[in-house]
């Protein structure tokens, strides 16, 4: 199995432990990534002031992945809802494609529509499958309770990205448990972490992070597990920049389950974690 | 926001336009049962509540609603959009107002500041040898080369520099 990787900005700024520990384990699944060598900006924030110039550089992107012949990873939920949103578009409405590729001429480029973009964890649970990740778990996470955090754009909006149910998702709840750790239930799991107005109102982001807090702390989660680069910064960040007396570390799913496969702590850059992770070692069998 | 309302302003065509165009096209059956509001983890902070946006659009109230602080308040999480019954998209009836805002000159400068990025790197920030060397430390490989002149051709194409209000 074999993926063009979409590392998108904030992974190679913030969060390279994301990234070294999505590889780490998709190496020992056996799943290759190829860097997108020219990629650029998914195009995020750019639909906010110009949806025209959003859906040319997404479709760029989509493009190179293309013309390497494969489907395209995302480790970022805002990557993945940018280009999958504008792949959706692009298939299925043949006015805008002509606007789009007339412009893409340009750069010599053409979006032909013959990919699929895809988010790690899709690939974890529906293209490998819980059980062959099961099957890869040789030091359960026996008796670690977690609470998890979908982010927005992985499940919504759920006519295009055909995820889980946007109400009640599953799936990761599922890869958590497939790695002999628990998740729990908790008030307001579905709610967003509060990153994308980070850039507009700091406090208010910060206000949004602290509501899911309150509420992991409540129910007694060991640990949080995220799946995205953004609301990861956003829950370490909710910690660290307010004066908090509980902590709860903040684990990309991937550290979580190359834990379970028997990966090192530093092999998967835990220890660049900004909220301490090491107290989950001790659930380690 | 601005009040009282100037009569002049009122663009009657302005729901009509919008939800035939692409980015808002949308259901126009909103009855105002206010889900999308009870749904919105923002809501709290907004001047004009989503349900509200909505209610104004039809009253063609366009200048007022570009000039909300709202729109910008959005996480775009889609959650009202699911909810809504009628099936109104107000995340993307959102996108089309800020997509208006935007060329009336009123991106807020926190979203301004990281566009800029993009038209000076190809993506909202350069990763250089800082970035590279903590990487390579990792055992990671460099990370991509953005092709920034490809990227900028195209943002020359669209006008995008003008439209955040760069030349």
């Amino acid at each position: 199995m074999k993926f063009a990787y979409f590392a998108g900005c904030t992974i190679p700024f913030r969060e390279n432990n994301y990234e070294l520990s999505a590889r780490k384990v998709f190496e020992r699944l056996g799943v290759t990534l190829v860097d997108m060598e020219g990629s650029g900006c998914c195009g995020f924030y750019v639909e906010y002031v110009d949806h025209l110039t959003w859906l040319v550089l997404a479709a760029r992107n989509i493009c190179i992945a293309e013309k390497m012949g494969l489907n395209i990873m995302t480790l970022c939920n805002g990557c993945l809802g940018s280009l999958a949103k504008a792949n959706h578009i692009l298939k299925t409405d043949p006015e805008t494609r002509k606007k789009v590729n007339e412009i893409l001429k340009d750069v010599d480029m053409e979006f032909k529509g013959n990919i699929r973009v895809e988010h790690l964890v899709e690939i974890l649970a529906k293209d490998l499958g819980t059980e062959k990740i099961e099957e890869a778990v040789i030091r359960p996470l026996e008796g670690l309770k977690i609470a998890v955090h979908y982010g927005c754009h992985m499940l919504r909006p759920s006519d295009i990205l055909e995820f889980d149910d946007p109400e009640d998702p599953k799936i990761l709840d599922e890869l958590v448990n497939a790695t002999g750790a628990t998740s729990i239930t908790y008030m307001e799991k579905g709610i967003c972490c509060g990153a994308p107005v980070m850039a507009i109102d700091v406090n208010l982001a910060l206000q949004i992070g602290q509501i899911k807090l309150t509420n992991i702390e409540k129910v007694g989660a060991d640990a949080m597990v995220t799946a995205c680069p953004f609301c990861h910064i956003m829950y370490e960040s909710s910690q660290l920049m307010t004066e908090r007396e509980l902590s709860v570390p903040v684990l990309h799913y991937p550290q979580l389950l190359g834990l379970a496969m028997g990966i090192s702590y530093e092999e998967l850059g835990l220890n660049m974690n900004r909220v301490d992770a090491c107290g989950i070692l001790k659930f380690l069998k | 926001m601005e009040r009282p309302h100037n009569p002049s302003k009122i663009d009657s065509a302005f729901f009509e336009d919008a939800i035939k165009s692409h980015m808002g096209r949308t259901s126009p059956y909103c009855f105002q049962c206010a889900i999308c509001s009870s749904s919105c983890p923002v809501v709290g902070e907004m001047d004009v509540k989503p349900h509200q946006m909505v209610k104004m659009m039809k009253l063609g109230l366009k200048d007022t609603l570009i000039r909300c602080k709202a729109i910008w308040q959005c996480v775009t999480c889609y959650t009202c959009t699911e909810r809504c019954p009628q099936r109104v998209d107000l995340t993307e009836v959102l996108t089309l107002i800020k997509n208006l805002a935007a060329r009336d000159g009123k991106t807020p400068d926190g979203i301004r500041r990281l566009l800029q990025n993009i038209l000076t790197f190809g993506q909202i920030g350069e990763v250089g040898e800082f970035e590279n060397t903590e990487r390579e430390e990792m055992g990671l490989p460099p990370a991509v080369k953005v092709n920034v002149e490809d990227i900028q051709k195209l943002l020359h194409k669209t006008g995008f520099g003008s439209i955040i209000g760069f030349k």
